[in-house]
């Protein structure tokens, strides 16, 4: 034994284990909150390297920026320089790491109520069903960004319903919320393969590569969605956030701890399906991100709590740094950002299936 | 001492149309421990969820005085704590976190950890003997500790009385004991009034003031466990042939079946 400062208590450490596990407590007037050290420090840290990622995204391209051009742009500079930072670069930074928060926040908010990891906007039809209705509003000849965003969030919001109501039987399960999501999207996106077919061919081909997802021509009108977006689900979420603690209790203990099942479920259902469609509406359908960025989030925080906003920035990381690479790796040609995540986000999955069949799962 | 701190008036629980408990009066009093006992599909369970207002059903639940129909989900989960039975925790989730779940029907959107919800913690940790554990996940625990992690949720929530479905089921004989020891504990000390539901008829008797025994949603027996755990009701309840002597450890009843023991069964061919 070491000696310690400590002189009160005989054996400290198992005091010093236990207020680690309770974590920090913040309390004020009528105001009181529990900090977990760590979770501040990962949130942080990822902060970080997002603000470090998105400027790299900025400064390279086909025309190389030095750092002190993009800060001088993104603080009004003028000239040739600052139009192309202005312009496109820092609305697709911008735009692609609002995109990737709001899929991280909806995955993170999915996985939790389902208490399954396999549990994403991807896997519960958000995402094909918002495909689905913009591909069809394309092929109408509308293409406005108001008809576009409000048809991507009404296909979204559609295809979750139905995924929820088939799965739903004296409460939800996990597992078969999952199975239900892989059959609906299977009919949805068997249905958005129709229409492209059935499109003229300069539509289908611009529907066609809208459904690969890109941050590419993100404006400031599409990061203006975005942002209210975020602005609206992420402060709903985290407001939400002890219901949704107590809701992966299950649902009986849920209930005995007095918490209204159904409404708050459906609130926090509500809060995903629209961060995920706000998300899609803009930015198509980028994969894996909304199931991988909670997953990081939660690896590194080491406890499945207090991951919303955690999730959301990791989100945006995984986002810009897809987004960069696909500019990147290819040359001249550009891979739009959901092809990268696809990429890179299967083999993810797959790693994920064998390490959850080598052990029993938990539905 | 000898109040009501749960009570139940013309309860009526159904599955669609098919009634689980029809009508059934009941009065559980403070301070005290009580065992309900039946045979599997009896209605006990169920008549624990009915009373905890886990199950919607009709007739009125009467909690410390008071109509449970007036009072709000959480207003009740101040008052009555429930453990379903074979909960489960989320992966990687630890003790402490889901003690501090314990209290959230105290918690308001901006007080989310006063220094009472703290208190109430590290208190519902040291009784059930997890502070040591505070760290670790549920999930990583033995059956038992796993409970008692369970346990220290429900008494984080600070509630005149707890509920507990089943707590010894899937535990080894062990852990069983500890558990019950615990909760025993619970009454004698903090002052608790104890519900559970057990499958062990020896448990029940040892551990309860007083049994109740169902049969189809039915209450068949009332009493002390001497008054319950009878030859004859088990016959009535269980349907099964049984002596009951007295525990040479406590003196409380102890069921033995009568089944043909096997060095007779052994014999029994030969003579044929």
């Amino acid at each position: 034994m070491t000696a310690s400062l400590h002189s009160g208590a005989a054996d400290p450490a198992p005091d010093r284990a236990l207020n680690r596990a309770l974590g920090r407590a913040v309390r004020g007037p009528g105001f009181s909150a529990r900090l977990a050290p760590r979770a501040l420090l990962v949130a942080s840290a990822a902060l970080a390297v997002l603000l470090a990622l998105a400027v790299a995204s900025i400064c390279f391209g086909d025309y190389p920026l030095r750092f002190d051009q993009v800060v001088d742009a993104i603080f009004g500079g003028s000239g040739g320089q600052s139009y192309i930072v202005q312009r496109f670069r820092l609305p697709r930074a911008v735009g692609g790491a609002l995109a990737g928060a709001l899929l991280g926040l909806s995955g993170a908010v999915f996985q939790t109520l389902a208490r399954n990891v396999l549990a994403s906007p991807d896997v519960l039809g958000v995402e094909t069903g918002a495909a689905l209705v913009t591909v069809v509003l394309m092929t109408l000849g509308l293409t406005g960004t108001a008809a576009l965003t409000g048809g991507a969030f009404a296909g979204a919001a559609v295809a979750t319903a139905a995924v929820y109501l088939l799965a739903y039987r004296r409460g939800i399960n996990g597992m078969r919320l999952i199975l239900v999501g892989i059959g609906v999207n299977a009919c949805v996106t068997g249905g958005t393969s129709y229409v492209l077919m059935l499109a003229e061919v300069h539509t289908a081909e611009r529907a066609h590569n809208w459904t690969l997802g890109g941050f590419n021509g993100l404006g400031w009108e599409q990061v203006a969605v975005l942002a209210t977006g975020l602005a609206v689900t992420l402060p709903l979420a985290t407001g939400l956030a002890a219901r949704l603690r107590t809701l992966s209790l299950g649902d009986g203990v849920a209930r005995a701890l007095g918490l209204p099942l159904e409404r708050s479920r459906l609130l926090l259902i509500g809060a995903g399906v629209l961060a995920a469609a706000a998300s899609v509406a803009v930015a198509g359908p980028v994969a894996f991100i909304a199931l991988v960025a909670p997953q990081i989030a939660r690896r590194l925080i080491g406890r499945p709590d207090g991951g919303l906003v955690t999730s959301a920035i990791f989100g945006a990381l995984l986002a810009v740094a897809a987004d960069f690479a696909g500019r990147q790796l290819a040359g001249d040609a550009e891979i739009p950002v959901g092809i990268v995540t696809a990429l890179a986000g299967g083999p993810w999955l797959v790693y994920l299936l064998m390490k959850r069949g080598s052990r029993s799962t938990n539905g | 001492m000898d109040d009501e701190a749960l009570g139940a008036r013309g309860l009526v629980v159904g599955y669609r149309g098919h009634e689980v408990i029809d009508g059934l009066d009941l009065a559980l009093m403070r301070g005290r421990i009580t065992a309900i006992i039946g045979a599997n599909g009896c209605g006990k369970s169920t008549l624990l969820r009915a009373l905890s207002r886990l199950l919607p059903s009709e007739g009125t639940v009467v909690l410390d005085g008071r109509d449970t129909a007036t009072l709000s989900t959480r207003e009740i989960a101040r008052r009555l704590s429930v453990l379903p039975q074979g909960p489960s925790a989320p992966e990687g989730l630890t003790v402490a976190d889901l003690v501090a779940r314990g209290r959230y029907p105290h918690q308001r959107w901006l007080r989310q950890w006063s220094e009472t919800d703290e208190a109430a913690v590290r208190e519902a940790l040291e009784r059930t003997n997890m502070t040591a554990f505070a760290g670790r996940p549920v999930d990583e625990l033995s059956g038992g500790q796993r409970q008692k992690a369970w346990i220290a949720m429900a008494l984080a929530q600070r509630t005149d009385t707890v509920l507990l479905d089943e707590p010894t089921t899937y535990l080894d004989i062990g852990h069983q004991a500890e558990v019950l020891d615990l909760l025993v504990e619970l009454n004698v000390s903090a002052g608790r009034t104890i519900v559970f539901v057990l499958h062990d008829l020896n448990q029940a008797a040892r551990y309860a003031d007083r049994v109740i025994a169902m049969e189809r949603g039915r209450i068949a027996a009332d009493g002390t466990p001497d008054e319950v755990i009878t030859p004859e009701t088990l016959r009535a309840v269980f349907d099964v042939e049984a002596h009951v002597v007295a525990d040479p450890h406590s003196g409380a009843p102890l069921v033995i079946p009568a089944s043909v023991p096997l060095t007779v069964r052994r014999a029994a061919p030969a003579a044929s």
